[in-house]
């Protein structure tokens, strides 16, 4: 039976976790981008297409729920969603801290796309977070790595 | 292992990046499908947001409880304290105040004494010994006269002290049975009576001949006629004299002038006395 399901629910819970549970806890630096990690995860467990259609996805959802202009995020979700599906054959995915380690580097590389792109159309300067935004979702990551491992369907054809 | 990328992968990141930038390039500086679709998504994100407000303050309602309970337990720990701390300046304050009065006491003393605190009684019988609390250590032995100050001044004469260890002594009241105290007849001045205590509340006067006027009234002194006995000391005053015709003294009660169990501070008296 196809779970054609998972998906929207997965978005809608993140879109839920991400705009009413963390502002409930307040809001600040340390507040990690649900958006990012699960497109990470995505992207490092599975290939480039479906890293860039869960990024596009994502991001476009944060998008509509974000004061950026449309597509802000999609744009960089999408990129970014490319190339670590592109470039998770260079880690130990087996490892527990792989996925934590790409999604710490994903973060400054979003945090990069995301000055250069506000630059580059005359938005907001996005804030430079060098640390505390990339070790919470790192720290996210590490528990998305476990319920992955343990819950996630087989991707690529492969199970891990 | 090289990565490779399918043309088709390509021509995806291609098609849906041209999408993102063509969405941000229409969508900046407008206001967008954004207000609409997040009016749309508000009550959808209104349930969650409610039940972790719910939840929010339903933590909060119990984390101000346990604070509030710290803090009661806390408050109740400083009371505890207080109260000790207040009894302890209560004690001490109430010492300063014996000590003061033990002072002016010493200084309204007609002649040298040391003054005593009753600190307890005997629990045997009445009437019983009173217990005091100074001792050999503090220069007292068996056998001295014990006074108390009357209102009027003057000194009353109490009891001897039956028994004296290092910081504690026995006082035995003149009413106790067995105490035989030299006394006088002030009006009279008739010498050679006795004061003797019967173990009740008055004391008898004894080898008091029919001869001798004994009126209610009287004051009886003692005499000093024997050691540690100090002469001209209130004892008490006549009740009752009675002529008795088969002896010849009179039966003469005499009420003392100071119940020995409602003084708090009696005095020592150490003047000529030495054991």
């Amino acid at each position: 039976m196809r779970r054609w399901w998972r998906w929207p629910a997965a978005g809608l819970g993140l879109l839920v976790a991400q705009t009413a549970l963390f502002p409930a806890l307040g809001t600040s630096w340390w507040t990690p981008d649900l958006f990012l990690v699960a497109t990470a995860a995505v992207a490092f467990f599975s290939d480039p297409r479906r890293g860039q259609m869960a990024g596009f996805g994502a991001g476009f959802l944060q998008d509509l729920f974000a004061s950026v202009p449309l597509g802000f995020h999609a744009f960089t979700k999408t990129l970014l969603g490319f190339l670590l599906g592109f470039t998770n054959r260079f880690f130990y995915r087996d490892h527990p801290l792989a996925l934590p380690l790409a999604v710490f580097l994903a973060s400054w590389a979003e945090n990069a796309l995301a000055a250069a792109l506000a630059a580059a159309f005359g938005l907001e300067p996005q804030p430079l977070l060098l640390w505390q935004r990339p070790l919470a979702n790192a720290l996210v990551a590490l528990a998305v790595d476990r319920l992955w491992r343990r819950w996630a369907p087989p991707a690529g054809g492969r199970r891990r | 292992m090289r990565p490779t990328v399918s043309p088709r992968d390509l021509l995806l990141l291609v098609i849906l990046l041209l999408g993102a930038g063509t969405l941000l390039a229409v969508s900046r500086g407008r206001a967008g499908v954004q207000p609409p679709v997040q009016s749309l998504g508000r009550p959808l994100l209104a349930l969650p947001r409610l039940g972790l407000d719910l939840l929010a303050g339903g933590w909060d309602a119990v984390a101000g409880i346990l604070r509030h309970h710290a803090e009661r337990d806390r408050l109740h720990a400083d009371l505890d304290a207080s109260r000790r701390e207040n009894a302890q300046l209560r004690q001490q304050a109430a010492e300063a105040d014996r000590l003061r009065a033990e002072l002016a006491l010493t200084h309204r003393l007609p002649r040298p004494g040391l003054v005593a605190r009753v600190i307890g009684a005997e629990a045997a019988g009445w009437p019983g010994e009173l217990f005091l609390d100074r001792g050999a250590d503090a220069g007292c032995f068996r056998y001295q006269s014990v006074a108390a100050l009357a209102p009027d001044g003057r000194l009353v004469y109490v009891g001897r002290l039956a028994e004296v260890t290092g910081n504690l002594a026995r006082l035995r009241p003149v009413i106790c049975g067995g105490m035989r105290v030299p006394a006088l007849l002030k009006n009279s001045n008739r010498r050679g009576v006795i004061l003797a205590g019967e173990g009740g509340r008055d004391c008898h006067l004894l080898y008091v001949p029919h001869e001798i006027a004994v009126a209610p009234g009287e004051e009886v002194l003692t005499s000093g006629e024997v050691d540690f006995i100090p002469p001209g000391l209130l004892l008490g005053t006549v009740r009752e004299a009675l002529d008795v015709s088969s002896s010849p003294f009179r039966a003469v009660t005499v009420t003392p002038a100071l119940d020995p169990y409602t003084l708090d501070a009696v005095v020592v008296l150490t003047a000529g006395a030495a054991p």
